[in-house]
């Protein structure tokens, strides 16, 4: 048994005293009082201190779950007159199923029914989650309590767990966003020990679902893909089962599922899913539900990366929408928005809009949270992007610093933020030439991430992949081929072999052998990262552009000049639909275009056959 | 203090928020606004010559059967005398209180008129038009009920009884009364007519039935599903409007919150169900009101009959008597309880430290309820004391009178403010750090 006194927290030592009071003064007096006990052992332990005490308290272990609690009560209450009724294991009759409707009513009732029966206390003893429940939907019975007493010992992982916020992505979001690494995956033991065996009394469907869902958040969060597919999808035949397909519980895994597919590279599954959860969540809660501004947000940042640019603006401006009724103009979230919109904005070229709305996110998280709230930090840090694209230089450095300097106080020096912000100064460094700077930036992030992950992982392969493309700037090829080919192997193994960071750094490795002339080499890698650029982006995306590109200059290399025309003709027109589509000209478009003439020279046009046959296929260029 | 054990014996029990002994009894009315609430409800019926239909709702505690009461003895020693049936359709016991529809709610009227008539006049009613109807229910009843008997009121107890013992009985029973809704009104009508006859020839002015206990139809456990009194005002509304008599139904203050509010207030003419507010204990200057001093009445009432002094109790009196009646927010019960708790907290006489105590466990108890939908309604009432309604944020309304997290009060305007005993915003504070 366990000694209350060395182990219960002070408050839960003054309310055993509270409930001992309680017991001598109520005497004669019906009074209902709610104990709530963090695990059976102490609730067992509190119990039995308490008969040492007084006499005559009269225990009930609700077993039978065909009989009302109060007819329990009264067979066991003819027999002696108690000074205190302890009702126990009421969680028994909540076991398996959302709740027992009738025990609510029951509860509900209990002062019209109970009262006339009792001279003595009723103290109900709830675990704790069965207190946070009942006193949400049992309100008559909340209002007729004149005693909450909580019971809990100094170990507070148990408390931490029950303490959870309510359903909602949206705070699991931020809730994991928050936490360090190290957090995370002392959170995700956890869960998975309590999920392995929870509690006896936690059997409750609800709280189980909430920690699968948390669960689930965190594998993706860390970039455990393996075993969080594996795991969403044993979720998502539950819920189908439990809940059927159109409940929201089921819509919650399918977004999970769908972020999992979009993180690793299978964009249409992904679609298809988000769609289907935004559907379920409209249909249960309606149009303005604040949890499909997040599932907006995502949406839209799918449609970015498959270029429908229309689509995903539109979607942004809903959740935009969705955030103002909800929490009003001044709030992180819609600055949240604003940033994906930044970053749509800055992938189709409207830099100057895109800048705007940076500013305006950066000045609502200032005001909103302080200017060195690490939700900022990706948002200073994009800004730095469009003041590099905008040849802004001096300004890029500062920000990119004090990118880094809040990423390191917020989440620690061995973070993957922190390893991002590293990441991106050097290629900051590396873009304006000041090589020096570069590679220990680059070996710092690859260190954190080994730490953190293992040496097999996205987030280092993707570290190894920049390391070379800088080895690959200053000439050290062979360190580069090693660095790449060890980057693809990751990837290939992660992801399966269709993701776009496998495709890049296929590319890169084509564009390595391509540069040391080893074309036999080049050339099928760079027909395999345009086949995964295809499949994953359609025949109109810039990214495939950029490999046909590759290839056309290969091809070029090899004589082989009538293939590349035909290939960089289609990179024109790619380049072309981006321009027409978003109303902003393509940055590579003026260099494909040289590219084709130069071809054509090669073949033997003149300058003005050539001109003819350029304003033939972009007649917009000359105007 | 002699025998403190007793005497906190004593104590405990007089602060017992479900007794109502009239020797402890304060009237709020002044401070809260409600004695035109009564008179209103009183009035309408007065005045009008047709049947009246009123609504009721109050906050749980706020007294709403203490004050039902009075208006039965208003109506009953009155200048002009009423016939009053008054009786809770919950503790009549013959209904299932998450799933009640018009059919029972019926029987139950005519039921308990029947009965009240019967004790009152010794007197049985005869219909054949409504006992030709009761020949369905017969027919569905397995057991001996019996409405040809000459004694009506009999048979529906034993109707009660075995539909409280029997669910399959009560799903008979709506399939057989359901589809003729129409024309159980009219017999009922046709009954009600007789009773009216009989009260008259005992020179009553009219007949008043009031149908209590309708609010605590509240339980809500499938989100999906409004609770049963939306359900049940919704559907029948137009049936619950067509006896003939003067009839009074309480409902949850929840629903009279609701979207359907409206349409449900305007066909029971009138714009807004009557509230039942809290009492103001502070004016927006954060003055003490009159309401504060009933307060004080209350507990010094209770301690005057225990024949101690408030200095044996409350240790500087009145600090801590203040701090508990500001911390109540105005609901008698609370008041009630936040002392009840205290003297259990700490050693007597109690202290400003164990009245914290003792509120915090109730703070601690909203922080479980609360959610982050819910505070952003909670900081407009903070600064505004009045609801922005709109489509999207009913529930939450709803829901934040429904378990007091936000107060209504009624002096002069109608006003709100939220429960003394709210925890602090967790967002607020989480956002700023």
């Amino acid at each position: 048994m366990i000694d209350i006194d060395t182990i219960l927290t002070d408050e839960s030592k003054q309310n055993f005293n509270h409930l001992n009071k309680l017991i001598e003064i109520s005497e004669g007096t019906c009074s209902f009082a709610v104990a709530t006990f963090q695990t059976i052992e102490i609730r067992n332990s509190i119990i039995s201190n308490i008969n040492a005490i007084h006499k005559n308290i009269l225990i009930i272990e609700i077993t039978d779950s065909s009989r009302s609690i109060l007819d329990q009560v009264l067979l066991k209450i003819k027999y002696h007159k108690p000074t205190a009724i302890f009702i126990t294991n009421i969680e028994s009759l909540v076991t398996n199923n959302h709740t027992n409707i009738n025990l609510i009513q029951e509860l509900n009732l209990s002062r019209e029914k109970w009262k006339r029966h009792f001279q003595s206390p009723v103290i109900f003893w709830l675990p704790e989650y069965l207190t946070t429940i009942i006193s949400r939907i049992a309100r008559d019975f909340w209002a007729w309590i004149s005693h909450h007493l909580y019971f809990s010992d100094m170990s507070n992982w148990q408390k931490r767990i029950d303490d959870l916020p309510p359903i909602s992505n949206n705070d699991y979001a931020e809730l994991i966003n928050s936490m360090s690494h190290e957090d995370l995956l002392n959170r995700q033991s956890e869960l998975e020990q309590w999920l392995n065996n929870p509690p006896k009394y936690s059997q409750l469907q609800d709280i189980i679902d909430r920690r699968k869902n948390e669960l689930a958040c965190i594998y993706i969060h860390t970039a455990q893909y393996v075993k969080a597919e594996s795991f969403i999808l044993n979720i998502l035949e539950t819920d189908k089962l439990k809940y059927g397909e159109n409940h929201p519980n089921t819509g919650i895994t399918l977004n999970n599922l769908a972020q999992l597919y979009f993180n690793t590279g299978r964009i249409f599954k992904a679609e298809q899913l988000m769609i289907r959860a935004i559907e379920i969540f409209k249909s249960n809660y309606g149009k303005d539900y604040i949890g499909l501004a997040s599932a907006y947000l995502n949406l839209a940042q799918l449609y970015k990366t498959i270029n429908k640019f229309k689509i995903a603006e539109s979607y942004i401006k809903k959740a935009i929408d969705i955030y103002d009724r909800y929490y009003g103009e001044d709030h992180h979230s819609i600055a949240i928005a604003y940033n994906v919109l930044a970053q749509l904005f800055q992938a189709t070229n409207r830099l100057a809009e895109a800048e705007d709305l940076l500013t305006k996110a950066i000045s609502i998280g200032i005001k909103t949270l302080g200017k060195d709230n690490s939700i900022l930090a990706p948002w200073y840090n994009n800004l730095a992007m469009i003041y590099k694209d905008t040849n802004r230089l001096s300004e890029v450095e500062p920000l990119l610093l004090r990118t880094l300097e809040i990423d390191k106080n917020a989440y620690g020096e061995i973070h993957p933020n922190t390893a991002l912000s590293l990441n991106n100064l050097g290629a900051y460094y590396e873009h304006t030439g000041q090589m020096s700077k570069v590679e220990p930036l680059f070996i710092q992030a690859l260190e954190i991430d080994q730490k953190l992950y293992g040496p097999n992982h996205p987030a280092v392969a993707r570290d190894l992949n920049n390391i070379a493309n800088y080895y690959l700037d200053i000439s050290r090829f062979s360190e580069a081929e090693r660095l790449l080919t060890k980057s693809i192997s990751i990837y290939e193994e992660a992801y399966g072999m269709q993701h776009p960071s496998l495709a890049t750094a296929i590319s890169n490795l084509a564009a390595l052998y391509n540069y040391s002339k080893q074309y036999s080499k080049a050339e099928p890698l760079m027909l395999r990262a345009i086949e995964i650029d295809e499949v994953l982006f359609g025949p109109n995306h810039p990214n495939l552009a950029k490999d046909l590109n590759n290839l056309a200059m290969l091809y070029q290399a090899t004589s082989r000049t009538k293939e590349a025309l035909s290939i960089a003709k289609r990179v024109i027109e790619i380049f072309l639909e981006f321009s027409r589509k978003t109303g902003h000209q393509h940055t590579n478009l003026i260099d494909s275009i040289n590219n084709y003439g130069n071809l054509l020279i090669d073949l033997g046009y003149d300058r003005t056959e050539v001109d003819n046959e350029l304003k033939l296929i972009a007649p917009e260029l000359f105007k | 203090m002699k025998d403190t054990k007793e005497l906190q014996k004593k104590l405990y029990r007089l602060f017992d928020p479900d007794v109502c002994q009239d020797n402890l009894y304060v009237s709020l009315d002044k401070a809260r606004g409600s004695q035109n609430v009564i008179k209103d409800l009183a009035n309408k019926i007065y005045l009008s010559e047709k049947p009246t239909y009123q609504l009721l709702a109050g906050h749980r505690g706020s007294g709403k059967s203490t004050e039902l009461i009075r208006l039965k003895n208003e109506l009953k020693n009155g200048d002009e005398k009423y016939f009053v049936v008054s009786f809770d359709i919950v503790d009549a016991g013959n209904i299932e209180p998450q799933d009640v529809e018009f059919s029972e709610v019926l029987l139950a009227i005519i039921s308990h008129l029947a009965q009240e008539i019967k004790k009152a006049f010794k007197h049985d009613i005869k219909d054949t038009y409504l006992k030709e109807l009761l020949k369905d229910i017969k027919n569905i009843m397995v057991s001996e009920i019996d409405f040809t008997e000459i004694d009506l009121s009999i048979g529906f107890a034993k109707l009660s009884g075995a539909l409280s013992k029997n669910p399959e009985l009560r799903k008979n029973l709506r399939k057989s009364v359901s589809p003729k809704a129409n024309q159980w009104i009219d017999a009922a009508n046709s009954y009600i007519d007789k009773a009216r006859e009989i009260v008259a020839n005992y020179h009553y002015s009219g007949l008043v039935i009031i149908v209590d206990g309708l609010d605590k139809l509240t339980t809500s456990i499938d989100l999906t599903q409004k609770p049963c009194a939306e359900r049940l005002f919704e559907n029948w509304e137009t049936q619950l409007r067509s006896l003939n008599c003067h009839m009074l139904y309480t409902i949850p203050i929840d629903l009279a919150y609701s979207k359907s509010e409206r349409s449900i207030a305007t066909s029971f003419g009138a714009t807004a169900p009557p509230i039942i507010p809290m009492t103001q204990i502070y004016d927006s200057d954060n003055h003490e009101t009159e309401g504060f001093q009933l307060f004080e009445e209350i507990v010094k009432k209770r301690i005057h009959v225990a024949n101690v002094q408030m200095g044996d109790i409350f240790s500087d009196e009145t600090n801590v008597l203040k701090e508990i009646i500001t911390k109540s927010g105005g609901q008698p019960r609370e008041l009630m309880v936040l002392i009840r708790s205290a003297m259990t907290v700490g050693n007597w006489p109690i202290n400003k430290d164990d009245i914290n105590n003792a509120a915090k466990n109730i703070t601690n108890s909203y922080s479980r309820q609360l959610f982050k939908e819910h505070w952003k309604e909670i900081e407009i009432v903070r600064h505004k004391h009045q609801f922005e309604r709109s489509v999207d944020n009913d529930r939450i309304c709803m829901d934040l009178l429904s378990m007091r997290a936000v107060l209504q009060y009624r002096n002069g305007n109608e006003w709100y403010n939220l429960n003394p005993l709210l925890p602090d915003n967790p967002y607020q504070s989480k956002d700023k750090r």
